[in-house]
């Protein structure tokens, strides 16, 4: 009897610890984006902008691989790596897809596509 | 033994138990009636010693609000931006008016973050990486405050499980040689799990999540 009791005891305590633990599934596919965020502001120039670029394209294409929505802010940050290195096309592409992806980056978006053509 | 096995156990559970039910809830209502959907998060205020402290924790933080449904706008570029239009620090950013970031980048909500300690603490035997601070979510449309929380994370030398081959193996999958030796972000990423996903005084979720899981 106290052998039970000692086992109900430990099923207890072992469904409270996992229940504190969180078991769900991401919302969003994000790659190395963190990382390239670390890397951005640390960095100092450690990858190329190239390789960067390369990166998210491919966090990119295996999203929709996977069926997974691109997180947000990866777009915009290709955006952004893509107009330091001079393609200003890819750059406005990949800005307009960040926004048409997510509606609420429309004003900060827009502003930044004007402020692109200005600078043409 | 056996009593003492028992006793054990009894212990754990009600402490376990007591644990969850002594955290008074937070009052959302204020978070309710705002229900932002995006969400900028300023780069935080660093009251600890290390310098990069800021940047650091600023790449820690889009995973943890976007997975909880809301829009985060892309951390780098806004910094950029406004290093851009003539703000160079954290600390000035933390001081543009709502107003201003309602208009130029159209968030419904900002994320205000202070770092107070941050960092490897040295010990006889061990070390501990340390993220302390507090993040405090505001509306840009009401000025109220929606939601915060102190943040707290600390990484064991010990319970780390990082070991080299891990490191390594990560390494050449991400080919990113930087964070490789700073445990900081993982701490923070402790911190924020915390402080975010808290049962009763966590964020609440936001629309992207809701739509996902209905």
């Amino acid at each position: 009897m106290n052998n039970s009791i000692v086992k109900y005891l430990l099923v207890m305590t072992v469904l409270c610890v996992t229940g504190c633990a969180t078991n769900d599934q991401q919302l969003y596919a994000w790659g190395q984006y963190e990382d390239l965020i670390y890397e951005f502001h640390h960095g100092e120039g450690s990858i190329e902008p190239q390789k960067q670029i390369q990166l998210l394209q491919a966090t990119i294409e295996s999203a929709s691989k996977r069926n997974k929505k691109v997180a947000p802010g990866i777009y915009a940050h290709l955006g952004m790596l893509y107009s330091s290195v001079g393609e200003a096309d890819k750059a406005r592409a990949a800005l307009t897809e960040e926004r048409n992806q997510f509606p609420e980056a429309k004003i900060f978006i827009d502003g930044m596509l004007k402020r692109s053509q200005a600078t043409k | 033994m056996f009593k003492n096995t028992l006793l054990a156990l009894l212990t754990t559970l009600l402490l376990l138990l007591s644990g969850c039910a002594t955290v008074q809830p937070y009052d959302y209502s204020a978070l309710r009636e705002a229900a932002p959907r995006s969400i900028l998060v300023i780069p935080p205020i660093n009251n600890s010693i290390e310098v990069n402290a800021s940047y650091t924790y600023l790449s820690t933080i889009s995973v943890p609000l976007a997975e909880k449904g809301y829009y985060v706008f892309p951390v780098s570029v806004v910094d950029t931006f406004l290093k851009q239009n003539g703000l160079p620090t954290p600390a000035e950013m933390n001081a543009i008016p709502l107003d201003k970031i309602k208009e130029h980048i159209g968030a419904d909500a900002v994320l205000y973050v202070t770092i107070d300690d941050w960092g490897q603490k040295f010990e006889v035997f061990s070390s501990n990486t340390v993220v302390r601070g507090s993040v405090k979510l505001v509306s840009t449309h009401t000025g109220k405050t929606l939601w915060g929380a102190p943040i707290n994370g600390v990484l064991n030398s010990d319970s780390d499980d990082s070991s080299i081959l891990g490191a390594l193996v990560n390494a050449v999958a991400t080919q990113i040689m930087g964070s490789i030796n700073d445990k900081t972000p993982k701490a923070a990423r402790i911190a924020n799990r915390q402080a975010f996903n808290s049962k009763k005084r966590g964020l609440l979720p936001g629309p992207y999540y809701l739509t996902k899981k209905q």
